[in-house]
């Protein structure tokens, strides 16, 4: 009896919590509800949504791509504009690189050869061995060398150091190098004068004029008054002691000649 | 190892001197007309009737449409001169005896072969006429384009050097 009234005290002193809690339980088992139903659905919606997000990234990729390649198209000469100075600066700077490297290159030989142990070593043992070991870094080198018929360009004989790689035509050479000489002339009117150097880089080619015909040597290297003598001196001993007036029109004996004469080198 | 031969062209602008030098070296043809400036030279090697073989080396000239114009020193030591004209510009040939004249009186021993390029451009009969009543007589009438008589006017540049 006594525990029948505790209940009914407590169903009227209770009655709006239990409203509360069935309501808060009612409300957590619909929550459950919705997650597992949401984990569901997500389940369901997640592969649909990647693959459509995949296949979007791809529509937009080639979309941008193609946009992108028309405006590049459309505007090639601001973009070259644009890319110009940064691409200038660039080569600027491997050239720059390149010069550096170089110099480090010769400083490192000239500091080989002229350091003072070196220096003192060779020098105690023979002066002349520096001065040689010095001109020898110094040595100008045979490149070509050809004989070519003065007016008409015509190539008389060649010779080519083996070393050497042919790029042009020796024919076109002797004819361009004939038509410079000639454009020089022209150009300043000096007909008692002919053009006897021609110098690029680092290449120099000397130009010796006989009669008929004139020698070209191709040399690489240091090119200063004593080698244009020493040069000047070979051909002359060549054109007076080696070629015959037979071998200037027979192109076969002509460059045998020049082959052997200069196969141990120009000096 | 066989000789050279120096052949120039030579002959008014545009009358298609560089385009018979790239049809005889390089067998091409290109419509885009490019000045020549100075002389461009290049060669190629032939074979003799009697079997054996030449290099022509061929300098295409700078037009100029007075021959006295012409740098001498493009002209000394030729084998061959080839004056070329436009068979379709009369301009172009008008004069052309008056030039052969000066290169024959200038460099006495070096043969001269007058060709009318263009021949793909004009009416063959129409143009032999006119070309006849101003005694103007042809060696060949090439056509760059169509490579038409270019072997006909090679063997008579080889005939000459042979």
């Amino acid at each position: 009896m006594k525990e029948v009234k505790v209940e009914q005290l407590k169903e009227l002193l209770l009655d709006r919590e239990l409203q509360l809690v069935d309501e808060i339980n009612e409300r957590l088992n619909k929550l459950e509800l919705i997650l597992i139903e949401k984990e569901k659905i997500s389940e369901k919606i997640n592969p649909i949504l990647e693959e459509r997000l995949d296949q979007y990234d791809n529509e937009l990729g080639n979309k941008l791509t193609k946009v992108l390649d028309k405006q590049i198209r459309e505007s090639k000469d601001q973009i070259v504009e644009v890319l110009y100075p940064i691409l200038g600066k660039l080569i600027k700077k491997y050239i720059s690189n390149e010069i550096l490297l170089l110099n480090q290159k010769i400083s490192k030989q000239t500091s080989n050869i002229l350091s003072f142990k070196t220096v003192q070593n060779l020098f105690r043992s023979n002066r002349k061995i520096a001065a040689d070991r010095l001109a020898e870094t110094q040595k100008p080198k045979l490149i070509q060398v050809f004989a070519i018929e003065k007016y008409s360009g015509i190539l008389k004989a060649s010779y080519t150091v083996k070393s050497e790689k042919k790029n042009i035509n020796e024919d076109m050479i002797a004819g361009m190098l004939t038509a410079i000489k000639s454009f020089v002339q022209d150009a300043f009117q000096s007909d008692n004068q002919e053009l006897n150097q021609i110098s690029y880089d680092t290449f120099t080619i000397h130009i010796q004029n006989f009669h008929s015909y004139y020698m070209a040597v191709v040399l690489s290297g240091n090119y200063n008054l004593e080698i244009k003598n020493k040069v000047e001196n070979k051909i002359l001993t060549l054109v007076h002691d080696v070629i015959t007036l037979e071998d200037l029109g027979n192109k076969n004996s002509f460059t045998k000649k020049i082959k052997k004469y200069f196969s141990n080198g120009i000096i | 190892m066989g000789s050279s031969k120096k052949i120039v062209l030579l002959g008014h602008f545009g009358v298609g001197k560089s385009s018979l030098f790239r049809r005889i070296i390089d067998n091409e043809f290109s419509e885009d007309y490019q000045v020549t400036l100075g002389v461009q030279i290049k060669q190629k090697t032939i074979t003799l009737e009697n079997g054996e073989t030449t290099t022509l080396v061929l300098w295409d000239t700078e037009g100029h449409e007075d021959i006295s114009k012409t740098r001498n020193s493009y002209l000394l030591g030729a084998h061959v001169f080839v004056y070329i004209f436009d068979l379709s510009r009369k301009n172009t040939y008008l004069n052309c005896n008056e030039s052969i004249s000066h290169l024959n009186k200038q460099y006495p021993n070096i043969p001269v072969k007058l060709i009318g390029n263009k021949l793909d451009q004009v009416n063959e009969k129409v143009i032999h006429k006119i070309l006849k009543d101003l005694s103007i007589f042809c060696d060949c009438y090439t056509s760059a384009k169509t490579s038409k008589n270019i072997n006909i006017f090679l063997e008579q540049v080889v005939k000459e050097i042979s």
